[in-house]
């Protein structure tokens, strides 16, 4: 799939909404996740509710065991990383978010996401035609917002 | 260096250093589930160009809200946060993430971040509203 191509798959998606269950939270993945960073999470306390990092919901690209080796893209990224649209091999690069945070994370809160294409532009470059892809992804609990994050990519 | 008084306009944040490492993008990668080859295999890197594996984009993300949280002190939170990655960095590489308080409104703060590296090169700018617990 070229990037025209990919484009107007992505504009044929405007706006439609998947929705997904992401599962339990869990501490662990809290905890490791700060750790990762470089910023670890106080020792458990007896009693004390854990908080998922801020950035943890909307850095998690895969929420379930995802597709065997063989079915990744060329580069290695899995296809649900955009599971509103399949654009083939398209190498995409994170442009970075916009976040809004409502409620704190917690371990044990069931959480769905909303996702949808906000917006994609067809772009020319130094280099080529590229597009920017824009998704609105919303984190919930029990009906509650947890994190609204609108998310770019770019893609060649 | 943590605030420990009444945040006002004009305070500096940080600076707060970050120095990523091939295993610290190792453990990003694993914990997000991202199998990025740009993120763990150099010969696919150099591939495409770069002089070796890439920071994840929401590990940028990350190194300028922990800069914000850990100055903004225990038990302040983001309100909202936003962030660009405007060029990459590799393990190695120095980060400085540092920032300004550009609004005060009532116990929230509003600042600008910025993210550089030891080339004085900007990586990722970044915005933050943040909740104080006390002042």
């Amino acid at each position: 799939m070229d990037v025209r191509e990919a484009y107007e798959t992505a504009r044929a998606q405007l706006r439609r909404t998947c929705r997904r269950e992401l599962g339990e939270m869990r501490e662990l993945d809290f905890r490791r996740f700060a750790i990762a960073v470089g910023d670890p999470l106080p020792p458990p306390a007896d009693g004390a509710a854990v908080f998922a990092p801020p950035l943890y919901l909307s850095a998690v690209l895969g929420w379930h065991e995802g597709p065997d080796e063989k079915r990744l893209r060329p580069d290695g990224a899995d296809s649900e990383v955009l599971p509103a649209v399949d654009l083939g091999s398209l190498r995409l690069m994170g442009v970075g978010q916009s976040l809004e945070l409502y409620e704190p994370v917690l371990n044990g809160a069931r959480v769905v996401e909303e996702i949808s294409i906000d917006d994609v532009q067809l772009k020319e470059g130094e280099s080529g035609s590229f597009i920017l892809i824009s998704l609105k992804r919303l984190f919930s609990s029990g009906g509650r917002p947890l994190v609204r994050c609108i998310e770019t990519f770019v893609g060649r | 260096m943590q605030a420990v008084k009444k945040p006002k306009v004009g305070d500096t944040i940080g600076p707060t250093v970050w120095r990523p490492t091939t295993v610290q993008l190792f453990r990003f990668s694993a914990v997000t589930w991202n199998a990025h080859r740009i993120h763990f295999d150099r010969t696919y890197a150099l591939k495409e160009g770069y002089p070796d594996v890439l920071v994840q984009s929401h590990l940028h993300g990350a190194f300028l809200a922990q800069t914000v949280l850990r100055w903004a002190g225990p038990g302040s939170s983001l309100v909202r946060f936003t962030w660009e990655n405007r060029h990459y960095a590799i393990p190695g590489d120095t980060l400085t993430c540092e920032g300004t308080v550009t609004e005060m409104q009532g116990e929230t703060l509003t600042c600008e971040l910025t993210e550089t590296n030891q080339h004085g090169r900007v990586c990722a700018p970044g915005w933050a509203t943040v909740a104080i617990a006390s002042c």
